[in-house]
C-alpha cells in the first residue's frame, strides 16, 4: 500500500506540472489560476480533515503566525512560475522550481545553524550548475530560432 | 528584454518563493508542531496564499474565467494529492529515504518526458546535462 501512496504521489506532482503547463498554452491568467488553485486546495484540505482527521481544526496561534506566510510565499512562487514558462520549457522551468527544495536546505544552515557537510555542498553546486545548464539550454534554443525564424522549443 | 533572461528572471523569483514556501515545515519541525498539526498546516498554509491570491486579484480588478476555474481545480487537486499521498506512504511505514527521492526524481521524469512528447519540446545538449545534474541534486537533497 506504501509504494501505491509514493507512486500516486508522484504521478500528483508529476500533474501538477502538466496543469499548469496546458493552463499556460489556453492563455489562463497566473494570477487567477494560482488563487483558485489554492482556494480548491484549501478545500480539499478541511474536507479531509472533517472526515478523516476527527474534524480537528483548533491550533495554537503559533501555526497561524508560521503557515499564512509562507502560503503567500508559495502562492507568489506559483504564480510567477505560470508566467515565466510562457517564455521557456516545462521540462526544464519544473526542474528549477523542483531546485527551489535547495532553499530550505540553506535557510536550515543559516537559521538553525545545521551543520553543513560535504553532501550539503554537493547538492547546492550542483544545483547551480543545472540552473546554470538550462539557462544555457534556453540560450542556445532562442539562438537556433533566431537562426532559423521558428518558435523556440519546436522542433 | 530578450526571452531566456526573461525566463531567467521569473524563474529567480519563483525559485526564492517557492523555496521559501517549505521553510515553514521546518519551522514547525523545531517548534515540535509538525506531527501533530501537519494537516491543519497544510490548511492554514493554502489559507495564507488565497488570502494573498484574492486580494491582489481583487486590487488589480481581475476575473476568472471558466477556463481558469478548471485548470485551477487540476493544478489544486495535484498539490493536495501530492503532498497527501506522501504523507499516507510516511504513516504506511515507507522510509523516507524512499519516498522523497522516488516522489521527486519520479516526477520531474513525468514532467520532462511529457514536456518532449506531449509538448513537443525540443531539449538540447545543455539541457539533458542540466536536467539530469538538477535531478542528481535534488535525489541527494532528499536522502537527507
Amino acid at each position: 500500500m506504501g509504494y501505491l501512496y509514493m507512486f500516486l504521489s508522484l504521478t500528483c506532482f508529476g500533474l501538477l506540472g502538466i496543469f499548469a503547463k496546458i493552463a499556460d498554452l489556453r492563455g489562463c491568467k497566473p494570477g487567477a489560476v494560482y488563487t483558485l488553485a489554492y482556494g480548491w486546495s484549501l478545500l480539499f484540505g478541511v474536507v479531509f480533515v472533517a472526515f478523516f482527521r476527527g474534524a480537528d481544526f483548533h491550533v495554537p496561534f503559533v501555526v497561524y503566525e508560521i503557515a499564512l506566510p509562507f502560503g503567500v510565499a508559495s502562492v507568489i512562487g506559483g504564480m510567477v512560475f505560470l508566467a515565466g514558462i510562457r517564455y521557456g520549457k516545462i521540462s526544464t522551468s519544473w526542474l528549477v522550481i523542483n531546485l527551489s527544495a535547495a532553499i530550505p536546505a540553506i535557510g536550515s544552515i543559516a537559521v538553525y545553524h545545521e551543520r553543513v557537510n560535504q553532501k550539503k555542498i554537493a547538492v547546492i553546486a550542483l544545483a547551480v550548475v543545472s540552473v546554470f545548464l538550462l539557462w544555457k539550454d534556453k540560450q542556445a534554443d532562442e539562438a537556433r530560432s533566431a537562426a532559423f525564424n521558428m518558435p523556440e522549443g519546436a522542433r | 528584454m530578450n526571452r531566456s533572461s526573461a525566463w531567467l528572471r521569473l524563474m529567480a523569483v519563483a525559485f526564492v518563493a517557492n523555496g521559501l514556501g517549505p521553510f515553514g515545515l521546518k519551522i514547525m519541525a523545531e517548534k515540535g508542531l509538525s506531527e501533530t498539526y501537519h494537516y491543519q498546516y497544510l490548511i492554514l498554509w493554502y489559507a495564507g496564499g488565497l488570502a494573498f491570491g484574492l486580494i491582489w486579484f481583487l486590487a488589480t480588478r481581475g476575473r476568472f474565467r471558466a477556463q481558469e476555474l478548471v485548470m485551477s481545480f487540476g493544478i489544486g487537486m495535484a498539490s493536495f494529492g501530492g503532498q497527501l499521498f506522501s504523507l499516507l506512504a510516511l504513516e504506511k511505514n515507507m522510509p523516507g529515504y524512499v519516498v522523497f527521492p522516488m516522489t521527486t526524481g519520479g516526477n520531474l521524469f513525468l514532467v520532462a518526458a511529457a514536456g518532449v512528447f506531449l509538448f513537443r519540446e525540443r531539449v538540447g545538449a545543455y539541457g539533458i546535462a542540466g536536467i539530469l545534474t538538477g535531478i542528481l541534486s535534488l535525489i541527494l537533497l532528499s536522502l537527507g
